[in-house]
């Protein structure tokens, strides 16, 4: 175990320069405030459930910015979905243009590398969450995306961002920028998939204008080896829509952070969550809706499903500003508990300085409804069979949601497998 | 060959005995009905044989077609044409009905080498049976029983049971909070699926289904065992008489 200290320069590296000349400045301000803040430890209180020792552990370092070129095509095939219109590739935080397809993106749609692109405004650094400052002095790539106000991009738009252990432990820092202009549309995936040892670290910013709308879903299916730690941060102008579904199921240890300005007035904002996790994973999910203004509604659906040793941590927080009236703001968090030794943390909280408001939550953490299994072996269906129905009937009201036909054929296709697998483990 | 013998059969639940030696023998082909005041453990004794985890078998034996019906899990009792009717159907929100029948059905097949049916193959099974009961197909796009009226949920189970064609069929309470025509929908479900190969076993509080059902033993069942057998006219005496007159000669015989 390397000490503190020597641990936040590992995470710096040595080297200095890293990224676009116009990126620089920026950097040097994150690497001075990281170590200021130091790497994440268990005893903070919103690393209080999920000690990032596991992270820690992998003395992971930067990933080398000239990269390894081992991902094939084969390989990126086996990733995309089947209704992908268009999709950016990055292979241990490098862009893999050979890899990508970018042709016939239609006219108003301004996507690019972000490391070799126009100069973009990244806007503050972060002050408080040590690893998306982190993000802030070490990413090496990601995509920009701008949408011209009123442009409604029908095709769907995948990013793919892989890890790759093979020479090395690397540490991925990847970051996202997507605008949209007033009135535009835009449906897009997030796919963090990989395979052995590696850390993924990645941020995306969102900002909305008036109007917009944004469909997303980010599917994190990363090496059960891999730990993955995530920043979704979205601003929504009036009127504007987000729907993000989160498909979380690799990672031995997984941190996804969701905060949500809602700084318009009528913006709606929809977060849906399935964790599957099994063996000795731990999954966490932090939310944050910031209703600042009136009239604005949100929704938070998360779902989880937990095997063996497996942990969960939800921790949904709704402020609700004193101006922001008319607020309709919902949280619901389930679990399914598949063995007695799962065990899920879960915290609603609720922040509300407005008086004439909406605000609904719930919580519930339970195992499979025996009489339910019952009822099914009793027409002849075998306890296993009986409790994959059940499992897929649990998960399948989320993927229901899921934006298109093939998003959910995809979902349902991984899940099978998946509960499959682990039947093959348990037997 | 005997379709279902129970001999000094003892279970209990939670470790308390509510089973206490009972016997019963039928024949394919026969209708059965066991009547019995509330506590009689009547109930336990459906999900007994039907496989249910919860209940202890302390004693006895149960023959099923030549097979040792103890010795089989619920599944396995299911796939070898043994049916329950529950008395309070489960819901099972996120299964559609279709799922549901779908998983059924096959599993069944499957066990006896015959070929999976696809969506299309059953949806010609369900037209058919649906008649029947005069069920509503798109019901069964819904989740299995939920949000539906207690009437609908007991027309959901005549309807797996006119699916499934068991061999052996056992309707616990089905009639209990019933109005009219519901209870003239199973009645007519049992009535047409009578045959040589079939049997039934209706277990009720009360008489009335017995105005459609033409029963050919009624036994009553009290304190964990069948206290007395006869034909359809001891289903008469205890809608006249209730079940008074059991308990007393019950309590005379202690």
């Amino acid at each position: 175990m390397i000490e503190v200290m020597e641990q936040t320069e590992l995470y710096l590296g040595a080297e200095i320069t890293r990224g676009p000349a116009w990126s620089t400045e920026r950097r040097q301000s994150a690497r001075k405030r990281f170590r200021e803040l130091g790497v994440p430890h268990g005893r903070q209180e919103s690393w209080r459930f999920t000690n990032p020792r596991k992270i820690t552990a992998l003395e992971a370092v930067p990933a080398a910015a000239e990269g390894v070129a081992n991902l094939t095509a084969e390989r990126v095939a086996e990733y995309l979905l089947p209704d992908t219109a268009w999709s950016l590739v990055f292979d241990n935080g490098i862009f893999r243009a050979d890899l990508s397809s970018r042709d016939g993106m239609p006219e108003g749609v301004h996507i690019e590398p972000l490391a070799s692109g126009e100069p973009a405004e990244l806007g503050d650094i972060e002050n408080s969450h040590a690893f998306t400052t982190l993000n802030d002095a070490m990413w090496t790539d990601g995509v920009s995306v701008r949408v011209d106000d009123g442009v409604v991009v029908e095709g769907l738009i995948q990013f793919i961002f892989t890890g790759d252990g093979d020479g090395g432990t690397p540490a991925v820092h990847t970051r996202n920028l997507i605008k949209l202009g007033a009135g535009a549309k835009l449906n897009l995936v997030e796919s963090y998939r990989g395979r052995g040892v590696y850390w993924t670290n990645a941020v995306t910013d969102v900002d909305l204008g008036e109007n917009a709308e944004l469909t997303h879903f980010f599917q994190q299916l990363e090496s059960e080896q891999a730990c993955h730690t995530s920043r979704f941060r979205v601003t929504q102008s009036p009127a504007s829509t987000l729907n993000t579904h989160n498909l979380l199921i690799g990672g031995d240890l997984a941190r996804r952070d969701i905060d949500i300005a809602l700084v318009g007035e009528g913006a709606h904002a929809g977060i849906d969550g399935l964790y599957v996790v099994h063996d000795t994973q731990l999954s966490d999910m932090h939310i944050t809706v910031d209703h600042a203004v009136p009239e604005c509604t949100s929704e938070q659906y998360i779902k989880g499903i937990l095997d063996n040793k497996s942990r969960g941590v939800f921790c949904g927080r709704v402020i609700v500003a004193q101006d922001a009236q008319k607020t309709d703001a919902r949280q619901t968090n389930r679990n399914l508990l598949l063995s007695d030794d799962a065990h899920v943390n879960t915290m609603p909280q609720l922040e509300i300085y407005a008086d004439d408001v909406k605000c609904a939550h719930g919580a519930t953490t339970g195992q499979l409804d025996r009489d339910a299994l019952f009822y099914l072996q009793s027409r002849g269906v075998d306890e296993v069979a009986a409790r994959d129905l059940l499992l897929f009937a649990f998960a399948n009201e989320l993927i229901d949601r899921l934006p298109s036909e093939g998003i959910r054929e995809h979902a349902e296709a991984f899940l099978e497998h998946r509960f499959h697998s682990a039947r093959q483990l348990g037997e | 060959m005997t379709m279902l013998e129970v001999k000094d059969l003892h279970a209990s639940v939670a470790g308390t005995k509510i089973l206490k030696g009972l016997d019963l023998t039928i024949q394919p082909g026969e209708i059965h009905c066991i009547m019995g005041p509330n506590g009689s453990g009547k109930s336990t004794l459906s999900r007994v044989l039907a496989g249910h985890e919860d209940y202890e078998v302390n004693d006895g034996l149960v023959t099923y077609r030549g097979m040792s019906l103890l010795d089989m899990e619920a599944h396995e009792r299911a796939r070898e044409g043994y049916f329950l009717a529950f008395q309070y159907p489960v819901e099972i929100p996120g299964v559609s009905g279709m799922q549901f029948l779908r998983a059924s059905v096959n599993a069944i097949r499957k066990h006896h080498g015959l070929e999976e049916l696809d969506a299309m193959d059953l949806m010609g099974v369900f037209r058919e049976k649906a008649k029947l009961v005069d069920l509503d197909l798109n019901s069964l796009k819904r989740s299995v029983n939920e949000g539906f009226s207690g009437g609908e949920k007991k027309r959901n189970e005549m309807f797996q049971m006119a699916v499934l064609e068991p061999r052996m069929c056992v309707l616990d309470e089905i009639d209990s909070g019933l109005d009219i025509d519901a209870l003239k929908i199973v009645a007519n479900t049992v009535n047409t699926m009578r045959s040589p190969e079939r049997s039934t076993l209706i277990i009720t509080h009360y008489q009335r289904l017995l105005e459609y059902i033409v029963p050919d033993y009624v036994h009553v069942m009290f304190d964990g065992r069948i206290v007395k057998s006869g034909g359809k006219e001891l289903a008469h005496k205890l809608e006249a008489e209730g079940y008074g007159w059991i308990e007393q000669n019950e309590q005379m015989v202690v």
